[in-house]
This record gives structure tokens, sequence and C-alpha cells, in this order.
């Protein structure tokens, strides 16, 4: 096997992207029937990507390499590496697939078609994490379209008509971003020849001379196409309607998998493929900062309208998502820093909301707002959980959102752009009011009708069933302690800083 | 045994089985075809391994070589198409022994070998053939093999699909022979020799319009593609996975040798680019067509019209570094995925009673692997990754965009967007929830031949480096 | 070689003709035997035209190659036409008609017509002429 080249250090990225292909494969497989199988091969690949992910943070911090690479064609190599940034990635990817797989088990407890969803959901983050270690462009798109591919049949898969239009919906936006997509590849390729990420981005620097016009029209079409799955404005449309899916698709979906491998994308592009210096030369960074800017707006705007509770978190999240972008395109090193750690940060507080969200509706039948009168009351953990997750969102101490605006902040600042200071302000007034209704409802108006469904099966000691509540309050927790133990060098802020520093040299 | 012996045999090994399995009839005609087809597959590989080697596979027939003799040549894309052949060739002939026949097979399921077989054999004569109008008898045996196919259920609308295919084969076959004629004017048959032989002029561009017209009609590319869809639906399903996979792989394989090694030199530019068109049109119109489509069949067939259109790409893109190949690989990923997803068609017809897409409402559920089969076929349709659709579309956006002729580039990504369209239709009356379908469950060995077929096209789009390198060797 | 040879010109030129007459005839005659038949002339005038465009050797024949060429062309003809004619049959028994169904018109109209399990059984009142 010539055209591959594999020493041990390939082994850990090859390993984990194999981690959940291979039980997913396994998963297909089974009936229906035997759940024991398939919970533990499930929690099997999860416990052993981390195992693996912990090997991999060991072997960085002691200063390792890890690459592996085979030529899918001449002149097109598959590459799976770890930096810092792939590192970030991965971990949360990890964490939130071992959390959100307990939690679905439990969710799904007696649902029809269970392995074929848990087969696609371990595509799903087979395909998260070969994004995060993409090494190139080429590989990154084909995890990327394996990402659309597994993520579709989860969007239907309850196969009413409504899950059937919003699977559509998704597709007819994230196949035509595909294509866009590798519109702007072939044609990078074809301009630069092949080439790898780089840290300092110089791979495109000898072509930037003659062909400026043709690099603005690339970096566009890779950006519109990595921004659909980032809920971009206008590129967003998918996402509300998405929400039909099972509530552990909507964690997956809009904390990890899904919005934030189109942010990373974006975010590889601007540091790796093009390098900050070359995209602030072009002039790509403002209108990328302004579309960054309308959206987080538009989102927020959006949220307040909705009643219902999944598709408010759904219009915040097209909101939040920016401004990890808008950190990317104000191309500063504290900017960067900021938006870095908004992705870990976004993720674990976002899939705390949607953990809470779904045992509301699981356990009571809860889907609107209108509808949470005094569920503070009866779910007290989950609504603490839902408490401290919303004032993250909201940027409010000590959670680990208000780390992450507070450096946006400063370096939109540092980096001579007062006004995304002003978009962020009011950004985290618009999610106040978005969030603190929520919050008021739940717990200081008293229940006054009966709840609208209430499950039995669900509801015993405690509050709801132990699988749900726990993957809910175990976030939480996390996303407060990424925020009072921000300063540890360990901590998601210390590695964006270490992340950033590589990008920004001194 | 040496390679020329393994030659003779894949052409001589289904022609005898052929003749076995019309003497014998009834059951033991499958084991005809069940006995020889893991030969053929072995044969298959240990010549496309010698190839990709690069040794070389030549046998004159008789002794006598070129010009004046029939001389046998394996070059990579020949060795390539013998490979798919034989693979897809198992795959239908396990999936034809567990059918459940229609129509007049079920009077005498034996009929289906002897045809078949035939086909084995002229596919694999046409893949060693190195000359013209050894090319024209293999497309003959082809489409008879193949028009016989399609009358096997003997309905009213499968022999008159069958008339109509017979009528349009032949005119293609009469304007190709007379080309051969025209060619012959430059002192040889032989496509090498012809290649250093002609001349632009007015013979060479008859020979050029009249070959290329023939072998369209015979590939049913737009205009004259009209026959195809009805031929393909009213065939036995294990006979539409040959038709739409391998027989019009068949006639577009001759047309892109001819235009590799004699046209190419001939041709203006502008009458290179029209027929690039051509392909796009193909493309363009079956796509569309595929979609308003109510039934599975009908729909793949007329995929296979979109897909075939990418192939005529080729003609303009010439000698641009990554189009053979990628325009090769195409052809086999196409092969394996659409003979996967017929045979899966075949398998939803058993089970669900008819393939009206409204009626394929809970397939997900009762057979998951059959729509896994479709899905997995379906990313090479669409060019998604890892497939090999994928990996012959990034070639050729490659080609298109180092030789300057982005348009074709468009063309490429339009065609998998409403490759898409069509291929997730299917995919969402799949998953649809149905209330209370009746359902005849397949036997499960069955399931795994489409899907078995399906995972070795997904499978291709990680081997691409000896992919391409098997099919660069001997390239023109 | 030129194998434009003023050699018996006369052939190859009426070759040429017969062969569009055929294929004219092919396209044109709405009833399958008829379409048959015109095949058939079109494939002879095909084979004159090449016998008639080939150069003469010593002996003031033909080229022995384009003779061999056109008999096994010949022989391939009278097999497809043997087994077109039993096709036509059971054409005539199956869809009880001699011709093929109207082709569609190139349109959106298309597809419901090439729905293969539509069977024409209108085609009844349609002229059944014998085979």
């Amino acid at each position: 096997m010539t055209w591959i080249a594999m020493n041990w250090t390939g082994l850990p990225p090859v390993l984990i992207v194999l981690s959940s292909l291979l039980p997913g494969i396994a998963i297909f497989f089974l009936a229906e029937e035997r759940t024991r199988l398939r919970v533990a091969l499930n929690l099997g690949g999860a416990v052993l990507k981390m195992a693996l992910t912990i090997l991999m943070l060991w072997g960085v911090w002691r200063g390792q390499r890890f690459e592996f690479t085979f030529a899918l064609l001449p002149g097109a190599d598959f590459v799976l590496r770890i930096d810092a940034l792939a590192l970030l990635f991965v971990t949360l990817s990890s964490t939130l697939w071992l959390v959100t797989t307990v939690y679905a088990i439990g969710y799904l407890e007696d649902s029809p078609n269970r392995s074929r969803f848990f087969g696609f959901f371990s595509l799903c983050v087979t395909a998260t994490v070969g994004i995060a270690q993409a090494g190139n462009l080429l590989t990154l798109f084909l995890f990327y379209e394996l990402l659309t591919l597994s993520t579709y049949p989860l969007v239907v898969h309850r196969g009413t008509d409504a899950a059937l239009d919003a699977g559509r919906v998704y597709l007819a936006y994230a196949v035509t971003a595909g294509a866009v997509l590798l519109a702007g590849i072939a044609w990078l390729y074809a301009l630069a020849g092949p080439f790898d990420f780089a840290a300092e981005g110089g791979a495109l620097a000898h072509v930037e001379r003659e062909h400026r016009t043709a690099l603005t029209a690339i970096f566009v079409l890779l950006v519109g196409g990595f921004g659909v799955k980032a809920a971009l404005v206008p590129l967003h449309g998918w996402l509300p309607r998405a929400m039909v899916a099972p509530a552990p698709v909507s964690a997956l979906l809009h904390a990890v998998a899904v919005v934030k491998a189109g942010a990373f994308g974006i975010v590889r592009v601007v540091y790796d493929v093009y390098g900050q210096t070359l995209a602030v030369d072009l002039g790509v960074t403002t209108p990328l900062a302004a579309l960054a800017a309308a959206t987080i707006l538009y989102g927020s705007l959006q949220a307040l309208r909705q009643d219902d509770l999944k598709r408010r978190l759904a219009y915040s999240t097209v909101s939040q998502l920016s401004y990890i972008v808008l950190g990317t395109a104000l191309a500063g090193p504290v900017a960067t820093i900021g938006g870095l750690v908004h992705l870990v940060h976004q993720g674990l507080m976002k899939i705390t909301l949607f953990f809470c969200a779904g045992n509301l509706a699981e356990t009571l039948g809860v889907h609107k707002i209108s509808e949470m009168d005094g569920a503070g009351r009866r779910m007290p953990w989950t609504m603490t959980a839902f408490t401290v997750a919303a004032l993250g969102m909201m940027g409010a101490p000590p959670v680990a959102g208000f780390v992450s605006e507070w450096y946006l902040g400063v370096g939109a600042l540092a980096a001579g752009q007062g006004w995304a200071l002003a978009v962020l302000l009011v950004s985290s007034a618009l999610n106040a009011s978005y969030f603190l209704p929520i919050l008021h409802r739940a717990w200081f108006v008293e229940r006054t009708a009966p709840w609208p469904h209430e499950e039995p099966a669900r509801s015993g000691r405690l509050e709801t069933s132990l699988s749900l509540l726990g993957p809910a309050v175990l976030t939480a927790a996390l996303s407060l302690g990424a925020g009072l133990l921000a300063g540890l060098d360990g901590s998601p802020l210390g590695w964006s800083r270490f992340i950033a520093a590589q990008e920004f040299p001194l | 045994m040496t390679h020329e012996a393994w030659a003779t045999v894949m052409v001589v090994l289904p022609l005898l089985a052929a003749a076995a399995a019309f003497l014998l009839g009834g059951r033991w005609a499958a084991w005809a075809g069940n006995l020889a087809a893991p030969v053929l597959v072995a044969g298959a590989a240990v010549l496309a391994l010698a190839v990709g080697r690069g040794e070389e596979v030549r046998h004159a027939l008789g002794g006598w070589g070129a010009p004046l003799g029939i001389e046998w040549r394996l070059d990579g894309a020949g060795a390539a198409m013998q490979l798919a052949t034989a693979l897809v060739g198992w795959g239908v002939a396990l999936f034809a022994t567990g059918y459940e026949p229609h129509g007049d097979l079920e009077r005498a399921p034996g009929r289906f070998w002897p045809p078949f077989l035939m086909l084995w054999a002229g596919l694999d004569a046409l893949c060693l053939s190195a000359d013209v109008f050894n090319l024209y008898v293999a497309l003959e045996l082809i489409a008879l093999a193949a028009i016989v196919l399609v009358t096997l259920e003997g309905k009213a609308a499968a022999v008159t699909a069958a008339m109509r295919y017979l009528l349009v084969a032949q005119v293609g076959a009469l304007c190709y022979f007379v080309g051969v004629g025209f060619l012959y004017g430059f002192g040889t048959l032989d496509l090498t020799q012809l290649g250093a032989a002609v001349r632009p002029g007015v013979p060479a561009t008859l020979a050029l319009a009249l070959m290329t017209v023939g072998l369209m009609a015979k590939s049913a590319l737009v205009p004259l593609h009209v026959w195809l869809p009805p031929a393909h639906s009213a065939a036995p399903s294990p006979a539409s996975a040959l038709l739409s996979g391998l027989v019009v792989a068949a006639s577009m394989l001759v047309l892109l040798r001819l235009w590799a090694a004699v046209f190419d030199a001939v041709a203006g530019e502008a009458l290179k680019q029209a027929i690039g068109a051509l392909g796009v049109a193909s493309v363009l119109w079956g796509s569309l067509l595929a979609l308003r489509q109510e039934r599975l069949k009908p729909l793949l067939a007329y995929s296979t019209v979109a897909q075939v259109g990418y192939l005529l790409l080729l003609v303009p893109l010439g000698g641009a570094a990554g189009a053979w190949p990628g325009g090769f690989l195409l052809l086999i990923a196409h092969a394996l995925a659409k003979a996967a997803m017929f045979l899966a068609a075949g398998l939803i017809l058993e089970a669900l009673g008819d393939d009206r897409l409204p009626s394929i409402h809970g397939a997900a559920r009762h057979m998951p692997m059959t729509v896994f089969a479709l899905g997995i076929g379906g990313l090479t349709l669409m060019g998604l990754p890892p497939s090999g659709g994928f990996l012959a579309k990034w070639l050729l956006l490659g080609a298109a965009l180092e030789s300057g002729q982005w348009w074709w580039a468009l063309a490429l990504l339009a065609g998998g967007l409403l490759a898409a369209g069509y291929v997730f239709t299917i995919l969402a009356h799949a998953f649809k929830e149905a209330s209370d379908a009746p359902f005849t469950p397949v036997r499960p060995w069955m399931e795994g031949i489409p899907l078995g077929l399906a995972v070795v096209s997904l499978l291709m789009g990680l081997a691409g480096a000896p992919l391409t390198a098997l099919l660069e060797a001997g390239a023109p | 070689m030129d194998t434009m040879a003023d050699a018996a010109p006369i052939f190859a030129v009426a070759g040429a003709l017969i062969l569009v007459v055929g294929l004219f005839g092919v396209f044109d005659r709405p009833d399958l035997l008829g379409k048959i038949i015109a095949l058939n002339v079109a494939a002879s005038g095909a084979f004159t035209f090449l016998i008639g465009s080939a150069p003469v050797d010593e002996g003031g024949g033909p080229d022995p190659v384009l003779q061999a060429l056109v008999l096994t062309g010949i022989v391939i003809s009278i097999s497809v036409t043997a087994y077109a004619l039993s096709l036509l049959r059971r054409v005539a028994d199956e869809a009880g008609r001699t011709t093929l169904d109207d082709e569609p018109e190139a349109g959106p109209e298309e597809s419901p017509e090439e729905s293969p399990e539509e069977s024409p059984e209108d085609g009844g009142a349609e002229g059944i002429r014998d085979a």
C-alpha cells in the first residue's frame, strides 16, 4: 500500500474517526430489539473516542505531532492533522457526543427505528471529528458532505410530513452549499495547486498578486458554502425548520455538529487558507464582519417573535454562531480569541438549553414558552441548568458566555472596529429580552392549568429520567466551570489564546 | 495461466456457458451462469493487475496480427471495464438466481441466462478489441443480447420497447458501419494505426459524423434517447441493471476510444464544443425528466440518460490532465452504482408490490439495507464524497478548469444538484412512514447484493490512486 | 491510399442513395414490417456503397478486407432481420397492432406516456394490419 504514509502517529486521528464509524455501521445491522448491544456499541464508541482525545491532548502537550495522509488521487491528498484548533473542536465534539449519546438513549426509549437513528447519529459524529481533523480543504469537504448526508435521515427521522418537508428544505440548502463549496475548492486547487492548511496562512501567498479578483471570488464561494451550515443570514432558512427533529438531534445539530462545522470551516478559510494578512489585504474581512453583525442582530430579533421554545433557541443559535464569525472577521488577536473560545462556550451553553427544552417536551409535553408557567417548581434541576445557560447567553458573569463576549468586545475596540462592540451590546440586551421572560415565567409565575401531557414513565423520584437530567446538569456545570476557571491554561480560553498566538506571531 | 489464455477465457467461457444454459434450460441454466461468474471475476482481476503493473496483454487471433488480422489488446480502461462487467455480472447472476420471475419468465426462468451470458461475452470482447471492425461486431452482439433481455417478461410494453430499441440500434450500427468504411480509406482498421494515419478532410469528417451519431443513438444521448426509458423499465430488474449499467457504457466506451484515438486530431474546436453541449443537454434533460417520474424504474432509466451525458464532456476536454481517467472512473462507478440501484428497485418491487413512488413508503423501515443501497448508489450519481462518482467529478472539474473551459465545470455541478433532487426524492418517499402497506419480506441474502455493489462503488472513491494509475496505463 | 478511386463510382453513388432512401423509410413508415424492410434496404445500400468505393487491386476485384467487412455485415443483417421478424410477430400478438405507439413529442408531457405499465389497450382501434 504505497499510497498510504503510515506510522504510529497517524493512528490516533484515524482511530478517532473509526471509533464512531465502525460502531455506527454495526448498529445499522442490529435488529431493533437488541437494545443492550446497541447501547454498548454507542457508549463504547463514545468512551473510546474520549480516551483517544485525552491521549492526543497529552501527546500535543508533550509536543507530539499527529498526522495521517493518503493519496486519494495524484495531487489530491486525504490529510488528517492535529493542530491546536483541530484538537479544540475534537475535544468539544467527543465530550458532547458522549453526553448526547446518554441523553439520546434515554430520550428515544421505546421509539421506533432506533438502530437507524443511532447508526446515522454515529456517522454524524464521524463526520464532525473528520471535519475537525481535516488537514486540507478537500478532506474538509469530504467530511462536510458526509455530515449533510448523515444528518438528513436524523432530521426526517419521524417520517411525518413536517419532518420530510424540513428535510427537503435542509437538503436544498445544504446540497447547494456543497456544490458552491466544491466550485470554490476546485477553482482554488486549479489556481494554486494542492495545499494543506498552514497555520500562518502562507499557502496562498504566491498566488496573490496576479489573481486578486479570483481569490476574492473564491473567498465568497467558500464562505457561502460554509455559511449555509453556519446559518449566516440569508442562508439560515433551514435551521428553524429543522427543529421538528427529536431533541437529541437539535442538541447535536446546534451545539456540536452541523452549525459548528460551518463556523469551523469559515475559521479555517480565514486563518489557514488565506491567512488573516491576505484576507485583510483582499478586503473581504469587513464585509464578512458586517454580514456577521447583521446575522447577530437579525437572529436575536427573530428569536423575540417565537413562542415555540426550540424555534426561539434556533434563532438564538443563528445569532450566537455569528459571534464566532465576527471574531474571525475582525482579524485582530483578541477578537480571534473571543471567536474561538465562543466556539466551545456556545456549544456548551446551547446544548444545555436544548437538553432542557427536550426534558420539558418529553416529561411535561411543553413545547411553547407560553406553556412554561411554573416549570421551575416542577422541574427545578432542569430549570436551574436552563437558567445558568441562559445567563451565559446573555453574557452574565461568571458563566462562560461572559468570557467570550468580553474578549470579543475588547477585540473589537483593539481592532479599531468600535461599531462591533455596539452590536455586541445590543445583542446582549436582546438576548436578555428573550431569555429573561422565560426565566420569569418558569420561576415566578404560578401554574394554573395542568401540564399539556405529563408522561408518568418519566417522573419518578427525580423530576425526570436520570438519562435526561444528568446530561443537562453536567453541561450546565461545564458552562459554569469554563467561565469560572477560564484563567487556567487548560481551559478553553487558555487554549484559544494558544491558537491565536500562532496565527498572530508577535 | 498466461494472460493470453485468460483473455481468451474471458470471451469464450461466457459463450460456452450461454450455450450450456440454452441447451440445459430450466434450473441448470442458473448453474451455468453461477459457475462461470466467479471465474470471470478472477480473470478480470488477474488481467487488471497485470495491466496495472504495466505488462502488455495482447493476443493475435489465429496468430495473424494487425492490420489484417484481429488483435486483442487490453489497456487500462478496457481492463477496468472488464472488471466492472465481471463484478456487476456476478452480482446479477446471484440476484437472478434468487429473484422471483414475472411474466413469461415464470414459465421458463432459464431463458434469462443465455442472453445474459452472451451479453457478458460481447462486453468482454468489446474491452479487448483494438480495431474498429471488431468493435462493430462486439457492439452488435451486445445489442442483440440486450434486446432479447428486454423482451424476457413478454408484456406488450416490453416487446414494443424492444422493437424500438432494435430499430434504433440497427440504424446506429449501420451509421457506424458506413463510418468504418470511410475510415478504412486510411489504410487500416486498427485504432492505434488509424490514429497515426488519419488526415482531416471529407472522409474523416463523414466518418466522425456517422460514427458519433450512431454511437450516440446506441447510448441514448439526447435527442436520440427516447428508446431507453421504456426499454429499461420494462425489462426484468436484473436485466435492467445490466442494460443501464453496462450496455450503455459499452457504446460510450467505443465512442470515447474513437475520439481519443482517431477523431480528436481531426475535428475542429467548434465541433467538439457542440458535442460537449449535447452532453450537457443530456445531463439537464435527463435529470429534469427523472425528477418528473412517478415510478422508480423509469426514474432510474432517465438518470442513466443524464449520467451518460457527462461522458460526452470528454470530447471537448480531450487530452486535459485527468479527463480520461475521470471519464472512465465515472463510467465504471456509474455501472456499479446504477446496477445496485436497479437491483434494489427489483427487491422493492418484490416486497412492496409495485414501484410507484408513493408505494415505497415505509421501505426504510422494512428493508433498510435495500434503501441504503439506493442511497449509496445515489452518492455516485450525485457525485458526493466519498464515492467513485465524486472522484470522477473532481478529476473532470480539474480538467475543465485547467483547460480554461470553466463552463463544463458549471454543467458538472448543476448536474450533481439535479441528481440530488431525484435521488433524495426517492429517499424521502422511502423514509416516509406508511400506515399499512402490504409487505412481503425478501430473502436477506438478496438484500446483500445491491448493497455489495453499491459499497464497491463507494470504496472506489477511496482507491483513486491505484485506479487512475490503472486507467492511465496505455491511455491515448 | 485513396479509397475514393474512380473504380466503379456508379456503385458507390447508387449505394449511398439507396442507403439514404432506406433510412428515410425507417423513420417515415408507420408499420413495423415496412420499417424492417426499409432497414434491410438501407443495409444493402451501405454494403453496395462500401464495395463500390473500394480500390481495385491487380486482379480487378475490390479490396479483400472490405469484402470481409461487407460479408460480416450481411450475416449480421440477416440474423437481426430474422429476429426482428419474430419480434414483430410477438408485438402483434401482445399489443394487438403492428405499429409502434406514437412517438411522444419532446416535452414535459412525455413522462406519462413513458410509463411502461400503460399498455396501449386503446391501440386496438388503430389499424390492425395482418402481420
